[in-house]
């Protein structure tokens, strides 16, 4: 549904048209939220990050309804917004500093440098294309572990597998990924 | 750069790809997050906004509308309200003798203006502004955005009841320890020293309650022992405002008044959105500048320009 089309219907009906925003772009808000929060909170708090998103969001859109623009870039930054501010408070709460030379993400991503000068938005691109290279469900598996910070018992129900499988299949995915990356010029010395 | 900063702070092209490619939410998900969603929509986010089911918390520390609803009130307000009870506890009287002669004060004020007062008022406005302004931040972060030490072994709990819908619910309060503000005197003052007299007796007023019996949603209970801050509202305070810089214009209008726009240079981060700019009307009274008014101005097509900024 585009942007258009989604205005539309929240001028006919604010109610169907809230419900029909959030559809759209509920997996959106997840992915920014899971990934900031992601090591210093809970499922339940990237849930009540997506939900404070999503009222800030219908409030913002009920108080400007001759608003025109990308309704994607207002809602992602909102939804970044609020997911700093949570990190903030949860980060303070745990005291803690949240690294990913944690011993859960270091295997792949302490001993790999990319050149400093790289793309970052290319790199991503790259890097989610190899990702994808691996075939399901390896794919998937990498993508929550990294990227949502789900705990492998998670990832288990999603795909569909054992708790070990999940563990067994992401040790292999992890080194693979890492050959794939190599290939793509992401090495330990950086970009090629 | 590590491939670290690839799987954190994502863009928005690659929470796109992960929510297309690799999605995680079920319907069911997504029904309860929606509700959840919802039901923070529609709960009015005020003073009395509350959540009565006792699993979550929604209230948020909404100073600024507090501050707004404050100013606005001050047009209907005529005799002096509830919260005289606190200014005469505390001690502190001059500015209650203005209350009644508020308006009166600024037209004597303005007309006793010569030219050279006002040349030289507008040389100091800057100054004035930037003052009264750089203590309101400090003092609101103090009072609404959980900038107070507190004790959190010692706490109180107090039925609380809305008297719109007689709904009752208890909330807590832990206790302040916070040196630079050891009695709720303290902060009493502290606001009269900031904002005028009007504008501070309805902050305090919104903001307290004394009783056991609460009627009402305050942020503060007063007992004979100390004060105490809503739980809530200490532990989901805002960033502290000091911080941030701000770029300020300043001018005096007709009546000698001081109005002071400023607009944040880095955007603060707060639950909604951003405020991006909020205007001070600042008056001169027998006890010095006050702040008399302040409005925020609602985040509008600013957002436009400041989307997706990776």
């Amino acid at each position: 549904m585009t942007d258009k089309e989604l205005r539309r219907m929240m001028e006919q009906s604010a109610e169907e048209g809230r419900r029909a925003l959030f559809d759209e772009y509920c997996g959106y808000v997840y992915a920014i939220c899971a990934n900031k929060l992601k090591g210093c909170g809970s499922p339940e708090d990237t849930d009540e990050c997506l939900s404070d998103t999503f009222a800030a969001v219908f409030r913002y859109l009920e108080s400007h309804n001759a608003a025109d623009g990308d309704l994607k870039g207002l809602i992602g930054t909102i939804a970044k917004r609020t997911a700093v501010s949570y990190f903030r408070r949860l980060s303070a709460k745990n005291d803690t500093t949240v690294s990913l030379e944690s011993e859960t993400l270091g295997e792949l991503s302490s001993d790999i440098r990319v050149d400093e000068s790289a793309e970052l938005s290319a790199l991503r691109e790259t890097v989610l294309d190899c990702i994808k290279s691996l075939g399901e469900p390896d794919s998937s598996i990498i993508v929550y572990f990294y990227y949502y910070g789900m705990k492998t018992r998670q990832i288990a129900a999603l795909v569909g597998l054992s708790d070990i499988a999940v563990q067994k299949r992401l040790s292999r995915s992890r080194k693979k990924l890492r050959e794939l990356l190599s290939a793509a010029g992401i090495t330990e010395e950086g970009s090629q | 750069m590590r491939t670290d900063d690839v799987f954190n702070d994502i863009d928005s092209r690659t929470a796109d790809r992960l929510a297309k490619e690799y999605p995680v939410l079920r319907d069911e998900q997504k029904e309860r997050l929606y509700a959840m969603s919802k039901r923070k929509f529609d709960i009015k986010i005020d003073n009395s906004s509350i959540d009565v089911s006792g699993v979550e918390k929604y209230r948020r520390p909404r100073w600024f509308k507090g501050v707004s609803v404050a100013a606005a009130a001050l047009l209907l307000v005529s005799g002096i309200g509830g919260s005289m009870y606190y200014i005469s506890r505390s001690g502190w009287r001059a500015s209650v003798e203005i209350v009644g002669t508020l308006a009166e004060t600024t037209e004597v004020t303005t007309e006793a203006l010569t030219e050279e007062q006002t040349e030289a008022e507008e040389a100091d406005a800057d100054a004035i502004a930037k003052g009264l302004i750089d203590d309101y931040r400090e003092f609101m972060c103090v009072l609404y955005g959980g900038d107070l030490e507190v004790d959190k072994s010692d706490t109180i709990t107090r039925a609380i009841t809305l008297p719109d819908n007689d709904v009752t619910f208890d909330r807590e309060f832990y206790r302040v320890t916070d040196q630079r503000y050891p009695t709720w005197a303290d902060i009493e003052k502290r606001c009269y020293e900031i904002l005028d007299t009007e504008l501070a007796q309805r902050i305090l007023e919104i903001s307290t309650e004394n009783t056991e019996d609460i009627m009402g949603n305050p942020f503060f209970c007063v007992t004979e022992d100390g004060y105490y801050v809503e739980t809530g509202l200490h532990d989901n305070g805002i960033d502290p405002l000091s911080t941030s810089e701000y770029d300020m214009d300043v001018h005096t209008d007709e009546n000698g008044n001081i109005i002071a726009t400023i607009v944040e240079t880095e955007l603060r981060e707060v639950h909604d959105y951003p405020v991006p700019e909020t205007t001070f009307t600042i008056v001169e009274t027998p006890n010095g500048w006050r702040i008399s008014d302040v409005t925020e101005k609602p985040l509008d097509d600013s957002i436009e320009d400041c989307t997706d900024a990776e």
